[in-house]
C-alpha cells in the first residue's frame, strides 16, 4: 500500500496514538514526497489531525515513528520545524496584536529577516493590513494570517489542517489557488488534509485517505479518480424482482437502501430499456458520483477482500 | 541562549495592548490612593495624635500589598498571560515553532516575574509620590522625608518570597485551559494564605503567607525563608518545566 519514495518529505513508521483506550491512529506509515501538494484525506475523526500533529511534534505517539526531511522528529524536533510551516484547524493568533505584530514574533523566534513581513503578507494578500489590529480581522483575513505565519522564514513543508474551515466560497477559493501556487512558485512541498475530496482532487497530486485511523489508501490523485466511477440507481416498483432481471441479463447490481445499484459502467438507457420491456414501472433512474464515503467502503471492501 | 532571549522578546511583545501589563499600573496604584486619602481626609485626627503618617502609609500599604492584593495579582497576571495562548488555541503554533518547549516555559515565568516585580517598583515610587503629596498638604502628617529603607527593604524581601507562588500559580494557570480553574486555584490559595499569615508554626511555609512572614522576620529567619522560597521555586519551575516539555497539545 504504501509507496517508499526515495526522497519523502515525510515518513512515518507505524504510527499510532491512544487516547483513553481509544486508538485514534493506528500503524499509519505515510510517505510524502518532496514537491506537489499531498492530499490527506479523511471524514471528520479519523485521525488527520491527530497524526498532523504527532509530525509537529505537539503529541507523542504511542509506537512508531516520524521522520521529516529524512531526519527523526525526535531528534532533530527544532531543526526540522525551522523548515516546517503549520496551519492546524483554526489560524492561531493573537487578536490584540496588528498583524505585522503577530508575524514578528513568529519571524523573531524563526530568526527570519524583517522583510518577510512583508514578503508573507504580501503572498496571502494582506498586504495592506499589515498594521491592523487582527481583532477587527474576519475568519477569511485570519486564515490567511495563518498562512502567512506558516510561511514565514525558510519554510520547504507545509502542512495545512483543514485550512478552508469556516472560509466562505471565494475564500475557499483564493485559499485553493494560493495552496496551488506554493510548490511551484516557492518550492514549498504541502500536506492537505481535508475530509472534502473535492476540495482535494483540485490540488493534489498524490493523496492519502485515512480511516478510523488507519491509512487505507495511498497513490496518486488519478488513482482516486478511477475509485470514482459514477453509478446508476434505479428504482422500480419490484426492486427485487427487477435484481433478479438485471443479474440473469448479467449486469452486476445490488440493492442499497431498497434501489438498485450498478458500480460498474452501464448504459442507463439499455437498463432502463429493458426494465420497462420486461413490464417494470421504472419510477426513479439517477447517475451518481461516489462519495468519500463509498470509496471508504470500496477500499475496506476490497482489503477484506 | 540566543533563542532564550528571541523567545523572551517575543513574550514581551505579547504584552502590548493587554489588561495584564496595564494592571501592574492598576493594581498598586488602588492601594497608593486607598492609603493617599486616608491620610488626606484622617489628617487631622492623625496629627491630634502625633502620628508620623509616613510609618503607617508604607507598612500598612506593604502588609495590604502582601496579605491580599498581591496573591490576586499573582492569579490574576499568570491567568491573562497563559490565557493569551489558551484563548484562540495559540498552542498548537506556538509549540510547533523550532524553538524548545523550556524556552516558552521559562520566558513565560520570567515576564510574570517582571509584571510583579514591575507592580512592586510600582507600589514603591507610588507610596513615596502619595505620601510627597500628602507631605505638601499637610506637612505636620508627614514630619521627616520619604523613608526608602522602610519600603524597599520589606518589598524586596516580598519580591523574592512571592517567587514560590509565582511558580505555583504559572504552572497551574498554563496547565488548564480554563480561566475559572486557574482563578479558582489562585483564590483558595489566598484564603489558605490568609489564614496561615497568623500562624507561627505553618505561616513560613505555605508559599502565599511567606512573603509577609519574611517582612515580620529579621536576619537570619528571614534569609532561612528567602532560601526555602528561592529553592522550592526552583523545584517548582524545573518540575513546571518538565511536565509541560511532554503535554501533548490536543486543542
Amino acid at each position: 500500500m504504501a509507496r517508499m519514495t526515495a526522497d519523502a518529505i515525510i515518513q512515518t513508521t507505524n504510527l499510532t496514538k491512544r487516547f483513553k483506550n481509544k486508538a485514534a491512529v493506528r500503524g499509519v506509515s505515510l510517505t510524502v514526497p518532496r514537491g506537489g501538494v499531498y492530499g490527506f484525506l479523511g471524514p471528520n475523526g479519523a485521525g488527520k489531525s491527530t497524526t498532523i500533529r504527532m509530525l509537529l511534534g505537539l503529541l507523542t505517539p504511542d509506537n512508531g515513528s516520524v521522520a521529516v526531511f529524512g531526519q527523526s522528529l525526535t531528534a532533530h524536533r527544532g531543526a526540522i520545524l525551522a523548515r516546517t510551516g503549520s496551519l492546524v484547524e483554526s489560524p492561531s493568533v493573537y487578536p490584540h496584536l496588528t498583524a505585522a505584530e503577530n508575524l514578528d514574533i513568529t519571524r523573531r523566534i524563526l530568526g527570519a529577516p524583517r522583510s518577510d513581513i512583508t514578503r508573507t503578507l504580501g503572498i496571502v494578500g494582506l498586504a495592506y493590513a499589515g498594521p491592523k489590529l487582527v481583532r477587527h480581522f474576519s475568519l477569511g483575513m485570519k486564515q490567511r494570517l495563518g498562512l502567512a505565519q506558516a510561511l514565514v522564514g525558510r519554510r520547504e513543508l507545509l502542512i495545512l489542517d483543514e485550512p478552508t474551515n469556516g472560509l466562505d466560497p471565494a475564500g475557499i477559493n483564493d485559499m485553493r489557488q494560493l495552496i496551488r501556487q506554493l510548490p511551484s512558485e516557492h518550492g514549498i512541498t504541502v500536506l492537505l488534509s481535508s475530509h472534502l475530496l473535492s476540495e482535494v482532487e483540485q490540488v493534489a497530486t498524490l493523496v492519502g485517505i485515512l480511516s478510523q485511523g488507519a491509512l487505507v489508501f495511498q497513490g496518486t490523485a488519478a488513482e482516486v479518480d478511477t475509485l470514482r466511477q459514477p453509478r446508476l440507481r434505479v428504482r422500480t416498483h419490484r426492486n427485487e424482482a427487477a435484481l433478479a432481471h438485471v443479474q440473469a441479463h448479467g449486469w452486476p447490481a445490488q440493492l442499497v437502501d431498497g434501489d438498485l445499484v450498478f458500480t460498474h459502467a452501464v448504459s442507463a438507457a439499455v437498463i432502463n430499456r429493458s426494465l420497462i420491456d420486461a413490464g417494470f414501472d421504472v419510477h426513479h433512474v439517477a447517475v451518481e458520483s461516489a462519495t468519500l464515503e463509498d470509496i471508504f467502503l470500496s477500499m475496506t471492501h476490497a482489503e477484506v477482500a | 541562549m540566543t533563542m532564550l532571549l528571541r523567545v523572551f522578546v517575543t513574550e514581551c511583545q505579547k504584552l502590548k495592548r493587554t489588561l495584564a501589563l496595564a494592571m501592574a499600573f492598576v493594581a498598586p496604584f488602588v492601594v497608593i490612593v486607598l492609603y493617599t486619602l486616608i491620610g488626606h481626609f484622617g489628617a487631622g485626627q492623625l496629627e491630634n495624635a502625633h502620628r508620623n503618617y509616613w510609618n503607617d502609609m508604607s507598612s500598612n500599604s506593604v502588609m495590604l500589598w502582601t496579605l491580599l492584593m498581591m496573591p490576586l495579582f499573582i492569579t490574576l497576571e499568570t491567568s491573562l498571560l497563559a490565557g493569551l495562548e489558551h484563548a484562540d488555541k495559540n498552542w498548537k503554533n506556538l509549540l510547533a515553532l523550532p524553538a524548545p518547549r523550556w524556552t516558552i516555559y521559562a520566558s513565560k515565568l520570567a515576564v510574570t516575574i517582571g509584571i510583579v516585580w514591575l507592580a512592586h517598583l510600582v507600589l514603591i515610587a507610588g507610596i513615596g509620590l502619595g505620601g510627597q503629596l500628602l507631605a505638601w498638604l499637610h506637612p505636620a502628617l508627614m514630619p521627616m522625608g520619604t523613608p526608602m529603607r522602610q519600603l524597599v527593604v520589606p518589598m524586596g524581601k516580598v519580591s523574592l518570597a512571592a517567587l514560590l507562588a509565582i511558580t505555583i500559580q504559572h504552572w497551574i494557570s498554563l496547565k488548564w485551559q480554563s480561566f475559572t480553574a486557574a482563578l479558582g486555584f489562585g483564590m483558595c490559595a489566598m484564603v489558605v494564605g490568609f489564614v496561615a499569615a497568623n500562624s507561627r508554626d505553618y505561616g513560613a511555609f505555605v508559599p502565599w503567607s511567606m512573603p509577609l512572614h519574611t517582612i515580620r522576620a529579621t536576619g537570619h529567619d528571614a534569609l532561612t525563608m528567602i532560601s526555602y522560597a528561592l529553592a522550592a521555586a526552583t523545584v517548582v519551575a524545573f518540575a513546571g518545566g518538565w511536565e509541560f516539555g511532554r503535554r501533548d497539545i490536543n486543542n
